[in-house]
């Protein structure tokens, strides 16, 4: 199906989502929660249940009680209670009116359990003469920096819906893992993997929606069809929606810097505490990206870090687009902006002369091969922006201290870099599965299938002109549909466009060599291609040794800020964006995307919804894209690479308009009016 | 309890629960699949349709109410000139929308348009702001909007 097809159904409303396919007699399952945050069930006393009501233990599930994602095993229906809303029993019934009645009349006995400090995963990295020069430090200064919790996007509602067949289920969700929820469903429900099918909707008009919510609404569902051999729908309550919304939790860094007598830095400590949320999820390559963020773009004679991905007794922290590296790069861009401003020197030329480039060293001591355009990125943008003047005016502002007499407005400029790591960093097999299969067939027709979930109607375009030209074909003969997953795994959460970065020179590589063996080979041709692992030679997570990531994309930002005295309001005049994403393709598309993009990170930024402000609150965008060397051929996508850039300059140029020394965003009206009260003091 | 109720230009006689929302009744009962399931608190939008040509979100809106009305969602325009003619300017404006909020947006243009075909921006922000979803940037969408006005009548642009 190509994308006119595709939006023919989405226009017209027949575009079926997973919760169209639910039939009027379907059973309805809704859950029981935890009121205490750690502890074990003592008792449980359950109502009269009518006829064809039933609850359900963790003691009824037949297979493996746990969903096993990326190494975690998360227990279904425990017994033992790790935070507090965690489900426990299962109630089911044809009617929800009555099954929320006997929902209040469930009693639990808990025997509490004082909550546990673990940490699930941790890494250190030292470089230089650290504990030299923390034992006798001239001058020492601390703080914290902080990020505030993320609510990952749900554009679809958190439910499934299970259709019973004798011997097998069929899964309506919208799951970004199919493969690999099938696998658990089949586990948990006893069943071979051939016997449980995942239909999730082919394009849902979105990159990511929360991978754990699906697993457990899937789960519940798949259950309870299978325990009462009826059709079961699963679909969250609005309450439990308010409650506990899919989120990825947050950052906490203390760091540490030692200065010499003359005022310089002699080395800094950061120990980063990342909340897991009650169980584990992709901990390793979350710690292993933050680090990878917050030391490998920058010259840092002397630094030691530490990141420890630890437990709490809440919901478990979901996986945002971009792993919690965002968090780590604002980190960094703040790290840089204190080290600047003890220095005295200027925003842009420290970061000239000390951001990484082709042929230095990075954090694993590994000599750069590839080219690192941050340099012209951010000098881009800081000619684009007029930086140096501006920044200079605002400075001799300052020294006159003109802010004080005018009462309406203070101006502040930052400027940022960041990049977009576009595949996992911990290296682990079951994350790396891609595969391309391109067919000739003998009417002149080709056939691509690939083992990504098409997400995003984006990318088909940019698949068709690759095998179109490459093949000179038109491209209504091709046809893109994603691989059988019952016989290989999908490509998994596409996190970081890494599918979208991988999967595009795969597909190039089989149209090179389909167009080789054309005229030689008999037809059908069918090219295969995958990836394996990345070796140990070219990167070891575990060592921290060599360079992760082939493709990444990477920005540099520069951003203007407003605070208004009598309002209060901090506002985001103009932003200078300046972008390598390799190969453009649909310029249109990538700038809407941008765009798009700004603005998400926007209201991240600042908490608040844009949908209702008015273009007057908008700020401008100037955007820039350079293509370079290299990397000119494959197309690097966005992925979050703008939530990992913006953050860093607008808490800068907050801090200069401000004159003051914020170290967390969202920025609320309460923290402008204390800085401003400090000043007029 | 019997609804009674006019969709699509078609009068429709169901027995349902008499508490049912009336994007229950329209999506489950009915079979209408251009309403989505959506946030079930009117904030999304997904749910939206006409009832005696006003816009609403019909998940805050009890089915009883609606007895007796003139109800119009998606499907009802979908043999209409004046849907192809929206579609075509959302798809020169190269706007990809969500499969969520693609019939509520569509369905609300054509409201719009029907009651006023020069288009201020205030009509174009309350099109755009009545559906939260953030799958297309509010610049394209105002531009798919403007060329939907345009093609409204037929080919005109």
């Amino acid at each position: 199906m190509n994308k006119d097809e595709f939006n023919r159904l989405i226009y017209s409303g027949k575009f079926l989502l997973p919760l169209d396919a639910k039939t009027k007699k379907s059973y309805k399952t809704v859950v029981y929660r935890s009121t205490i945050t750690s502890g074990k069930i003592n008792k449980i006393t359950l109502p009269e249940l009518p006829d064809n009501y039933y609850i359900i233990g963790s003691e009824d599930i037949k297979g493996r009680k746990t969903i096993n994602i990326n190494s975690s095993k998360i227990p279904i229906l425990p017994k033992k209670i790790n935070y507090i809303g965690e489900p426990i029993l299962l109630l089911v019934g044809p009617d929800i009116d009555i099954l929320m009645n006997l929902l209040e009349k469930i009693s639990v006995d808990y025997i509490t359990i004082p909550e546990e400090e673990i940490i699930f995963f941790s890494k250190e990295i030292k470089r230089g003469d650290i504990d030299n020069i923390f034992s006798n430090p001239y001058k020492l200064k601390t703080g914290i920096i902080k990020t505030p919790d993320k609510i990952i996007n749900r554009k679809l509602p958190n439910g499934s819906f299970v259709k019973r067949e004798t011997e097998s289920l069929s899964i309506y969700t919208s799951s970004i893992w199919p493969s690999n929820l099938r696998d658990n469903i089949a586990a948990l429900c006893t069943l071979k993997p051939n016997k449980v099918k995942v239909i999730s909707p082919q394009i849902t008009g979105e990159d990511m929606s929360p991978l754990f919510d699906s697993y457990l609404s899937a789960a519940y569902a798949a259950i309870s069809a299978s325990i009462i051999k009826k059709n079961v729908l699963f679909l969250m309550n609005n309450k439990d929606n308010e409650l506990f919304p899919a989120k990825s939790y947050g950052l906490e860094a203390q760091w540490q810097m030692a200065y010499s007598e003359d005022n310089t830095i002699q080395g800094v400590k950061v120990e980063v505490t990342l909340n897991c949320g009650a169980y584990p999820l992709f901990v390793q390559e979350k710690v292993l990206r933050i680090i990878h963020g917050i030391t490998s773009f920058y010259k840092y004679k002397s630094i030691h870090i530490v990141v420890n991905g630890v437990k709490s007794h809440l919901p478990p922290s979901e996986i945002s687009e971009s792993m919690n590296l965002s968090d780590a790069l604002f980190i960094s861009e703040l790290l840089v902006a204190k080290i600047v401003k003890a220095t005295r020197e200027n925003q842009y030329n420290w970061r000239k002369l000390n951001l990484l480039t082709k042929g230095n060293r990075n954090s694993s001591q590994t000599v750069l091969k590839q080219v690192i355009p941050l340099k012209n990125l951010l000098e881009g943008v800081v000619i684009n922006s007029d930086f140096l003047r501006k920044d200079s005016s605002i400075n001799l502002s300052i020294i006159r201290k003109n802010s004080r007499v005018d009462l309406t407005k203070k101006r502040g400029l930052g400027i940022s870099v960041g990049y977009n790591g576009n595949s996992f960093i911990s290296n682990r097999k079951e994350c790396l599965t891609h595969s391309v299969s391109l067919t000739l067939n003998r009417d002149g027709n080709v056939e691509l299938k690939t083992s990504f979930r098409l997400s995003n109607l984006q990318i088909i375009p940019i698949w068709e002109e690759i095998i179109s030209t490459t093949l000179d074909i038109p491209i209504n003969n091709i046809t893109i549909s994603p691989e059988n997953t019952s016989l290989i795994g999908d490509s998994g959460p596409n996190i970081l466009n890494k599918n979208i970065t991988v999967l595009t020179p795969l597909i190039k590589q089989c149209s090179d060599n389909i167009k080789a063996r054309r005229f030689k080979d008999p037809l059908p041709i069918i090219e295969l291609k995958n990836t394996r692992r990345i070796s140990n030679n070219i990167w070891n997570p575990i060592e921290w040794k060599g360079s992760p990531f082939k493709n990444s994309s990477y920005a540099a930002c520069a951003m203007e800020i407003e605070v208004d005295k009598q309002s209060l309001n901090c506002k985001i005049k103009e932003i200078w964006l300046g972008l390598e994403v390799g190969l453009v393709i649909d310029k249109t598309s990538l700038l809407k995307a941008i765009n798009r993009e700004v603005f998400s990170t926007i209201k991240w930024l600042k908490d608040q919804d844009l949908g209702s402000a008015t273009q007057g609150n908008r700020p401008i965008v100037n955007i820039k894209i350079m293509e370079t060397g290299k990397n000119k051929g494959i197309p690097k996508g966005l992925g979050s690479l703008i939530s990992n850039t913006l953050p860093g300059a607008y808490i800068q140029g907050v801090n200069q308009a401000l004159g003051s020394n914020i170290s967390r965003f969202p920025i609320t009206r309460d923290m402008i009016y204390k800085e401003l009260i400090k000043d007029e003091v | 309890m019997k609804f009674k109720l006019i969709v699509n230009d078609k009068e429709v006689e169901v027995d349902a629960p008499s508490n049912i929302r009336l994007s229950n009744l329209l999506k489950e009962t009915l079979g209408r699949n251009s309403i989505k399931h959506g946030c079930n608190k009117g904030t999304c939008g997904s749910c939206l349709i006409l009832l005696d040509n006003v816009p609403i979100y019909s998940c805050l809106y009890p089915a009883s109410r609606a007895q007796n009305s003139k109800i119009i969602t998606l499907e009802g325009i979908y043999q209409k000139n004046e849907y192809n003619n929206i579609v075509k300017g959302f798809q020169l404006a190269g706007v990809d929308l969500c499969p969520n909020c693609a019939p509520a947006r569509i369905l609300l243009t054509y409201h719009q348009l029907e009651k006023n075909r020069e288009l201020t921006v205030e009509m174009v922000d309350n099109i755009i702001q009545s559906i939260t979803c953030d799958c297309t940037d509010t610049k394209s969408l105002k531009e798919a909007i403007y060329l939907a006005a345009n093609f409204y009548e037929g080919d005109n642009f």
